[in-house]
């Protein structure tokens, strides 16, 4: 008994150390980046494929586990934004190509749990939403409009944002309000005066 | 009877978007302000009468502004340090006295 008591002991102990490194590894690699609501913010990515291709950018809300804003067409490989109101997000972004006709010709020749593989494969379930109510037909079209994505990369992942080997959160707040002035009103009607002698003196 | 001086209070609205309104934060100096600091809510209001909140009472105060949004959350202080606020007016002059020459 107390040499099995023994071997669980050294057991647990040896998860324990391979564990402890791991986690704060993960830790360390997450930056957080604090801006303003009011100020942009520019992501940038490579494009990683061939072909005509659009970019999706899409901002998530990380307190709500919620997409916020999604910024769809874009063809260039930067776009700039603010973000919606303060808080902590991830930016993510995903590539978008049109069907080619022959694959069109194959989607058409398809039965529906094909379908539903395509759609999977080419991450587009978001795209075509719930097909639950839908025809073959209408499933079909739905993908066909979509086309295909890739996986989406986020700015949490690493080695995406500035080529650094860590994930960036974003976390956005409120602009103060400009400098505080104090005056008087004695002050201020002082210079209404002195605006009205000056208005009187050029009549 | 006295006069006193009205005592104004204003700032540039924050650039945000999403903000419903400010908050104006007092201490009695040297204490800084903190957003654990005394407040009182602006509503919607830019510039506010100092003599309604400090009454009468003179000194030297420390002033943040902060910008309110939705969801309540406050933005950083826009400070004023050591601001010298005299409400008091001075005593009347002494007894008049007429002289004939």
């Amino acid at each position: 008994m107390k040499k099995l008591l023994k071997v669980f002991l050294i057991i647990g102990l040896s998860i324990f150390l391979a564990i402890t490194p791991a986690m704060s590894a993960i830790q360390y690699d997450y930056v957080t980046y604090y801006m303003l609501t009011s100020e942009d913010i520019t992501l940038a990515w490579t494009n990683t494929a061939a072909g005509v291709i659009t970019f999706d950018v899409y901002v998530e809300r990380v307190e709500w586990a919620e997409i916020v804003s999604k910024y769809t067409g874009i063809e260039a490989t930067e776009y700039t934004i603010t973000l919606p109101k303060a808080g902590l997000y991830i930016l993510m972004v995903r590539a978008k190509q049109d069907l080619t006709s022959l694959e069109i010709t194959s989607i058409n020749g398809m039965d529906r749990p094909s379908l539903l593989q395509f759609i999977q494969d080419n991450n587009i379930a978001d795209i075509v939403g719930d097909i639950t109510e839908l025809t073959d037909q209408e499933i079909k079209d739905a993908i066909i409009s979509a086309g295909k994505a890739s996986t989406w990369s986020k700015s949490t992942t690493h080695g995406v944002v500035d080529g650094a080997d860590r994930g960036w959160w974003i976390y956005g707040y409120i602009a103060k309000p400009g400098p505080i002035v104090i005056g008087s009103t004695r002050e201020l009607i002082q210079v209404d005066v002195i605006w009205l002698r000056d208005t009187w003196a050029n009549m | 009877m006295s006069k006193i001086k009205d005592v104004t209070l204003s700032f540039p609205p924050s650039d945000s978007t999403d903000i419903v309104g400010y908050k104006l934060y007092l201490e009695t100096a040297p204490t800084e302000v903190t957003h654990e600091s005394p407040s009182h809510d602006l509503g919607n209001n830019t510039s506010v009468l100092l003599n309604t909140i400090l009454g009468t009472i003179d000194g030297v105060y420390n002033i943040g502004v902060v910008s309110v949004d939705d969801a309540g959350n406050e933005s950083d202080f826009s400070l004023m340090a050591d601001v010298p606020l005299d409400f008091v007016p001075p005593g009347p002059p002494g007894s008049l006295t007429i002289t004939l020459s």
